[in-house]
């Protein structure tokens, strides 16, 4: 099938004129400039045009600082890498000095633990006895005031020995 | 650029100063000029080489010898002056609209104007300023650097099919704005 305009035109901005046509293809397209005037004065156009604005390009040079504001991000970048990696190795450091501990002497630092954590809630729990004890009583008295006490509760007429006993 | 030895590679790989400079010295030209030219902006340049030699040091590591050095730190660069074309874009939307000719003059603050001007004078700066980003990246690894399409397939990691479709696009827009004047 003979090559369209448009596929010529295609062409005449890529391959052609970056010289990356295959044989055939050239072939193709050299037959169909050969018949058509109006991609002939496309290919000059564009040829005229765009060659050569590019060829005079200067190179743009690195600044001098460039190199300096490398080096200055490599290096602290390597000194926050090494200050993570010292966090870590301490960290594994100490865990594994803790698993080099004999297990009779973690054994009973655990159960020292566990003992330490029950004594010191038992406060904690003796004053949520107390709470709750205060609270029954003022109830008691505040529904006995409206009258709506409905003989389950009983008022302690010695509060203080209760509370003593709490505490 | 001129050669980087494969025993320059590994030495900077290990973390060796002198060695990671003698590449810098051997890559920063084509590194920056293709920074510069597809981010049309010599401040952006800056920030976008600076940018690429502190990838190239952390992944000299995983260089595996399989492209050549060039063809690597070209995708560095190729890549990181795209992304951040990308990125300044987005954040851009909104703004006035970018003046290619008026912006790069008006940025260059340290003794480089004269380049700019020029270029100015020459329209390359305007001319790569009508070209969206990936068609820019195209056209400077094709006309300035000189790469063949499989060399800038390879580099943008894009099929040589849209190499081609991105080169005829941007000459397309370039011939328009030629003609205009």
């Amino acid at each position: 099938m003979a090559m369209n305009c448009q596929k010529a035109r295609d062409l005449i901005l890529t391959d052609q004129i970056d010289g990356e046509l295959n044989r055939a293809r050239q072939d193709e397209l050299d037959k169909h400039m050969l018949s058509c005037p109006a991609c002939r004065e496309f290919e000059m156009s564009a040829r005229k045009n765009l060659s050569g604005i590019f060829a005079n390009t200067k190179n743009a040079e690195p600044p001098v600082y460039l190199w300096e504001g490398i080096k200055d991000r490599i290096a602290h970048d390597s000194a926050r890498k090494g200050l993570a990696s010292g966090l870590l190795t301490r960290l594994r450091d100490v865990a594994s000095a803790i698993f080099r501990i004999p297990k009779p002497v973690m054994a009973f630092a655990a159960t020292a633990i566990i003992i330490i954590a029950i004594l010191v809630s038992i406060p904690a729990i003796r004053s949520r006895d107390l709470d709750n004890y205060l609270n029954e009583q003022a109830d008691f008295m505040v529904t006995l005031g409206v009258g709506e006490t409905n003989g389950d509760s009983v008022f302690d007429t010695n509060i203080r020995t209760g509370v003593e006993n709490l505490l | 650029m001129s050669d980087v030895s494969n025993e320059l590679i590994i030495s900077a790989a290990q973390g060796d100063m002198d060695a990671f400079e003698e590449i810098y010295k051997a890559t920063s030209a084509f590194v920056y000029n293709v920074a510069f030219r597809i981010t049309n902006n010599r401040n952006d340049a800056d920030e976008v080489a600076q940018d690429v030699f502190i990838r190239a040091f952390n992944n000299l590591k995983g260089f595996g010898f399989r492209s050549s050095f060039k063809t690597w730190i070209y995708r560095i660069t190729a890549n990181t002056a795209l992304n951040f074309c990308k990125k300044r874009s987005r954040s851009d939307q909104g703004k006035v609209e970018y003046d290619p000719i008026v912006h790069d003059v008006s940025a260059s603050d340290d003794g480089r104007q004269e380049l700019d001007k020029a270029e100015a004078r020459h329209n390359v700066t305007a001319l790569l300023g009508v070209l969206d980003p990936d068609q820019r990246a195209c056209i400077v690894l094709r006309e300035i650097e000189g790469l063949d399409y499989k060399s800038i397939a390879d580099t943008l990691n894009i099929n040589i099919n849209t190499v081609r479709s991105r080169l005829k696009r941007a000459r397309e827009k370039l011939l328009r704005t030629v003609r205009k004047g």
